[in-house]
């Protein structure tokens, strides 16, 4: 039990991460919490289970166009439900325009895709064991992504430009940095991770229209408990979420484990607004 | 003309909705009544995130409560639907106060994610309780009645429904103008400005919330007694999104909105119903995908609502009369005698990191006298006002004022005591008239609670605090624009504004950030001479100035701060001479 408890855990916890990572993408480039962050693991799950299984394409290829349309899904996002709103961004309306954009996809979801789940093809012809493909798969997902942001971010110049933005977006631009451009590139970017959650762990998660709402919730939890825009928190409350989750459905069962996650994420917010990591952003002088 | 016009519009308005069931038949009042159900549950919303800026999703469950109060109590217990509505209420309030203590303390983006959460377990909790017939609900619930007056009729019930409404949009409209209701409208914006006027905006946001909650909490009894049946699935999460639809619809902000958007969103769901299962097999879904396009469109195109868009058509009402005799506000007693320090500084320091901005600066600001604080750009000034006015807490040192020790009381402590403030970047309401954002400033000095706003039972105390904020703002020279929007003001005289909301408060002590900038030479003339005319009349003063004409000419004393510490410290004349004020100054040269 115990095994399959940490197993299971972490392997979700390792989804929960990668959209906590696509979350904080988006928010470092805009300062906005789009809430379409569990409608793109849905996305992954669902157009990988629909390139690879219904349409027969090669998982390589079908991997591939699933990333690249969430990466898409990214970029409308950006246009259409971020751009409007980021003069008031005071007013929370992104939480609005960011959930409704969310609540059409993952409707004309359901209307396209049925609102049964269904499965995931397995995507390794290799037998089942205690750590199966489903519980390495998001793992490996998850460490290629940090390393991946890692290298971006410390290597590359656009990685720069991107920390720039996150750090100051106003002198950013004032140094000449094109902001939007860099912004859109997140937001693709994050599409593509978020996408990347949905088809590693879609074996697990299964290919189904509900998993928006419930990636969008359990997603926001590491993001809120590991600090804003802090990758490594994200991974780190990840893991702790999804054992904690993983424990209470064994305890306790399926509603009251949501509760309980509830009411832990409400007392740790209430105690540490400024995350689990650490002295969150230090005051501008 | 203007006031005569805009109550003919109201007037048209009431008249419609009376003959309304001569004209239409039961299908179409049926419909009339869930618009007037929902636009009190909107209303609350209108009231908490239009106004308030708190933006909710749980406000259905609030009415899911107030229904089954009523409805657990009527039919479980055979008890009378009025004993229903008070419990219906006073649980609302109660759930909304537990709530509220426990969540508005968060922060920016958590609050609206929190409602989510409760709003969602809340749910899960109707639907899991064997009391509330678990997720088939509670069915049988009898009509509301009067004696043998039964309102079971759909137009009895109609005139019911919409009598209420009236009522309490009238309680709101009249809550709104009051001073608690200026002190909601304050809390978009920030909460610094709000505490430096001795307002508790903790205490304003869980009053708006369980206000907010209550309506919802009645909207939810007539749900039950009309709908006869109450189940969770009309309370979820998806219900709180269309209420909060139906508010920004309408134009979060207007208490017209309610009812406009309530009456939209419903009129426009019925369409839906009906067109929907002709074009396609999954109308319930596609109705979601509808509703999701209408809503991003609202935000890109139309962000403020159909109402602001209406009333540009209709004439604007005529705002803030203005009182023709009014017994004066009581003042505050000034114990300092001359020369006494009123104000005590000693050792402070502010570090953020490595940096002191303020580095162990002490000196005393005496009563009746004008203290001039000056310094190059980043010598700590405004840090020095703001652990003053308590913004920031100093690290170390103390700061006593008028013999009590106020270094670690929170801002609007320290406003209360009687210190008022202007800050560097101005903080106004720009979309309330000059007249409230000064009567914003009054809020100290009087005692009007939220019944006696709604109710109108603080007229007396209104116009003496109208007219005195109209003498604080003929004082700066603004009297004759009081119906004027902040916002429309030239920065200049936005500064001035700021100077009468602070004389409003009474203070012993003002604390002016750069009050001079930005005026024109005139102005800087009549501000002079409103400072020393204060000073006269036993005010103390402590201001922040760049412009050194304007600090030599009024001050009585100068310190001088560089790099955090004090430089210098004396007569105008003797700071004029001070080597080494010149040469942080003009970096050496002299």
């Amino acid at each position: 039990m115990v095994q399959s408890i940490v197993s299971t855990g972490v392997a979700i916890g390792c989804i929960y991460a990668l959209i906590g990572i696509a979350y904080n993408v988006m928010f470092s480039a805009s300062r906005v919490f789009s809430f379409t962050a569990g409608t793109l693991g849905m996305l992954g799950g669902v157009l990988g289970s629909l390139f690879i299984a219904v349409m027969g394409l090669p998982v390589a290829l079908g991997f591939i166009l699933a990333l690249a349309a969430g990466a898409v899904f990214g970029v409308v996002t950006e246009i259409v439900a971020v751009r409007p709103v980021l003069r008031s961004l005071d007013q929370h309306l992104y939480v609005l325009s960011t959930l409704a954009l969310a609540l059409i996809v993952q409707q004309f979801t359901a209307i396209e895709w049925g609102t049964d789940a269904r499965p995931f093809p397995r995507l390794f012809d290799i037998a089942r064991g205690a750590f199966d493909q489903q519980f390495w798969l998001p793992m490996l997902a998850c460490a290629v992504v940090i390393i991946g942001l890692e290298l971006l971010y410390r290597r590359t110049l656009i990685g720069h430009a991107f920390l720039a933005i996150a750090e100051d977006s106003y002198a950013a631009r004032a140094l000449g940095l094109p902001e939007r451009r860099l912004r859109i590139l997140s937001f693709a970017l994050a599409g593509a991770i978020g996408a990347l959650a949905g088809f590693a762990g879609g074996e697990m998660l299964l290919a189904f229209f509900g998993n928006a709402p419930l990636l969008t919730f359990y997603g926001f939890i590491p993001v809120a408990l590991g600090g804003m825009g802090s990758q490594r928190g994200a991974v780190v409350a990840g893991l702790l979420l999804g054992l904690f989750q993983q424990a209470a459905n064994f305890l306790v069962g399926g509603i009251f484990a949501s509760v309980a996650v509830f009411s832990v994420f409400i007392i740790v917010l209430l105690a540490r607004p400024e995350g689990l990591a650490g002295a969150g952003l230090q005051r501008r002088v | 003309m203007k006031r005569v016009r805009s109550r003919l519009v109201m007037l048209i308005a009431i008249a419609l909705v009376a003959v309304a069931p001569a004209i239409f038949g039961s299908f179409t009042i049926t419909l009339m009544n869930y618009i007037g159900i929902y636009a009190m549950a909107a209303l609350g919303l209108v009231l908490m995130t239009g106004i308030a800026g708190l933006t909710s999703f749980g406000q259905a469950a609030f009415v899911g409560i107030g229904a089954y109060a009523t409805a657990w109590y009527t039919v479980a217990h055979g008890g009378s639907p009025w004993i229903g509505l008070l419990l219906a209420l006073a649980l609302t309030a109660l759930v909304a106060t537990i709530l509220g203590v426990a969540t508005l303390r968060l922060g920016g983006h958590f609050l609206p994610l929190s409602t989510i959460a409760w709003g969602i377990a809340i749910y899960f909790l109707f639907g899991n309780t064997d009391a509330l017939g678990r997720y088939s609900g509670l069915s049988g619930i009898p009509p509301i009645a009067i004696g043998p007056l039964s309102f079971e009729g759909t137009i009895a019930v109609y005139f019911f429904i919409w009598a209420v409404l009236g009522i309490v949009m009238l309680l709101c409209w009249n809550l709104l103008d009051s001073r608690q209701g200026r002190a909601i409208r304050c809390l978009r914006g920030g909460t610094a400005l709000v505490e430096s006027l001795a307002i508790d905006s903790f205490r304003i946001r869980l009053a708006v919330f369980v206000l907010a909650a209550l309506l919802a909490g009645l909207s939810g009894w007539f749900y039950a007694h009309i709908q006869r049946y109450v189940g969770p699935i009309q309370f979820d999460i998806d219900a709180g999104i269309e209420l909060l639809l139906m508010a920004l619809v309408g134009g979060a902000g207007q208490i017209a909105g309610a009812v406009v958007g309530s009456a939209i969103v419903t009129l426009a769901k019925n369409v839906l119903q009906d067109v929907l299962p002709a074009i396609t097999s999954y109308s319930g879904q596609f109705e979601a995908v509808v509703f999701g396009v209408v809503f991003i469109i609202l935000l890109q195109k139309a962000r403020g609502g159909v109402v602001p868009i209406i009333k540009k058509y209709l004439p604007r009402p005529e705002q803030n009369v203005l009182p023709i005799k009014a017994s004066p506000l009581p003042r505050r007693q000034r114990t300092s005698a001359p020369g006494q320090a009123v104000l005590a500084i000693e050792g402070a320091t502010k570090r953020f990191g490595a940096l002191a901005a303020v580095n162990k600066v002490s000196f005393e600001v005496k009563a009746r006298e004008v203290l001039g604080l000056i310094g190059p750009n980043g010598a700590g000034k405004s840090t020095l006002l703001n652990l003053i006015t308590g913004v920031l807490k100093p690290n170390t040192g103390t700061i006593v004022f008028q013999g009590a020790d106020i270094t670690k009381l929170p801002p609007r402590r320290i406003a209360a005591a009687g210190v008022a403030r202007t800050f560097q970047h101005v903080k106004l309401r720009p979309n309330m008239t000059l007249l409230d954002n000064v009567l914003l400033g009054i809020y100290a000095r009087t005692r009007a609670g939220f019944l006696a706003g709604a109710l109108r039972l603080d007229r007396a105390e209104e116009s003496a605090a109208r007219a005195e904020a109209l003498h604080q703002l003929r004082r700066v020279g603004l009297g004759d624009r009081y119906g004027d929007l902040a916002g429309n003001l030239p920065l200049g005289q936005q500064r001035l504004l700021e100077v009468a909301r602070a004389l409003a408060a009474d203070p012993t002590l003002l604390v002016l950030d750069e009050p001079a900038a930005g005026l024109r030479r005139l102005e800087k003339q009549t501000l002079s001479d409103l400072l020393r005319d204060l000073r006269t009349q036993g005010m103390t003063i402590i201001l922040v100035e760049h412009d050194m004409e304007f600090v030599m000419n009024l001050v009585d004393r100068i310190v001088v701060m560089d790099f955090g510490v004090k430089l210098a410290e004396g007569l105008p004349a003797a700071i004029r001479a001070d080597g080494r004020v010149q040469e942080a100054y003009l970096g050496g040269v002299a």
